[in-house]
């Protein structure tokens, strides 16, 4: 068994920190994502996650790596459980919208601006919903 | 070293939950399970040549697997849930 060596808090606080931001922005990706899953997809976390720019990022045994690790996980679970607190709280968003995306009509005085653009897809079903045919 | 076993364990639970966002996503087969746990066994062969401690990477790999399944149940549960929700109206 190797020792690892001790890193400092700073360092250790600046790679939980960087964790925490990669974790966050790859669950947002994915969230966000136009298209079907790629293999491009796959080999940019692998980068993320645990590729050797990390590696090369935080030197071999140090905690370093440990750091990142544990950022990653509050960063990218953080944005799931923030998704679940808000759609609790809301009045318009129901659990179901993990499955299938269902919430309530806007009401007459609301609107969602179209800059905005909206997911295309729930958090976890299968398949890209397709917006029904027009029938003139 | 506990930061490191944390640090692998963390990372194993993003890299299996993403592994089964993906896997619902995509309507993929089980084969494409197969090809992330393909990929998780590589991530953790790398943690294992980062961290030199034996035990470290099969955490990484454990995490990867509970999380995977504890996604599968829970969007199981949920389907359940709605499907029984659809039925009572």
């Amino acid at each position: 068994m190797t020792s690892s060596q001790a890193a400092s808090l700073l360092q250790l606080l600046g790679a939980g920190g960087f964790g925490m931001i990669v974790g966050w922005y790859v669950y947002y990706i994915n969230r966000y994502r136009k298209g079907d899953v790629q293999f491009s997809d796959l080999v940019t976390v692998i980068g993320i996650i645990g590729g050797g720019a990390v590696l090369a990022l935080f030197p071999a045994r140090t905690d370093l790596f440990g750091a990142y690790g544990i950022g990653l996980f509050i960063g990218f679970f953080g944005y799931l459980l923030t998704l679940m607190l808000l759609v609790r709280i809301s009045k318009n968003f129901t659990v179901e919208w993990f499955l299938d995306g269902r919430r309530h009509k806007l009401a007459d005085h609301e609107y969602i601006p179209e800059e905005n653009g909206r997911p295309i897809r729930p958090p976890m079903e299968p398949s890209v919903q397709k917006p029904s045919p027009k029938v003139n | 070293m506990l930061i490191v076993v944390a640090g692998a364990v963390g990372s194993g639970l993003v890299w299996g939950w993403l592994s089964g966002l993906w896997r619902s996503a995509s309507n993929a087969s089980w084969c494409s399970s197969a090809a992330f746990l393909a990929v998780a066994l590589l991530i953790a062969l790398e943690i294992y040549l980062f961290a030199g401690l034996w035990f470290v990477p099969l955490l990484f790999f454990f995490a990867f697997v509970a999380a995977l399944l504890f996604h599968f149940l829970w969007r199981c549960g949920l389907r359940r849930g709605l499907t029984a929700a659809d039925h009572s109206h």
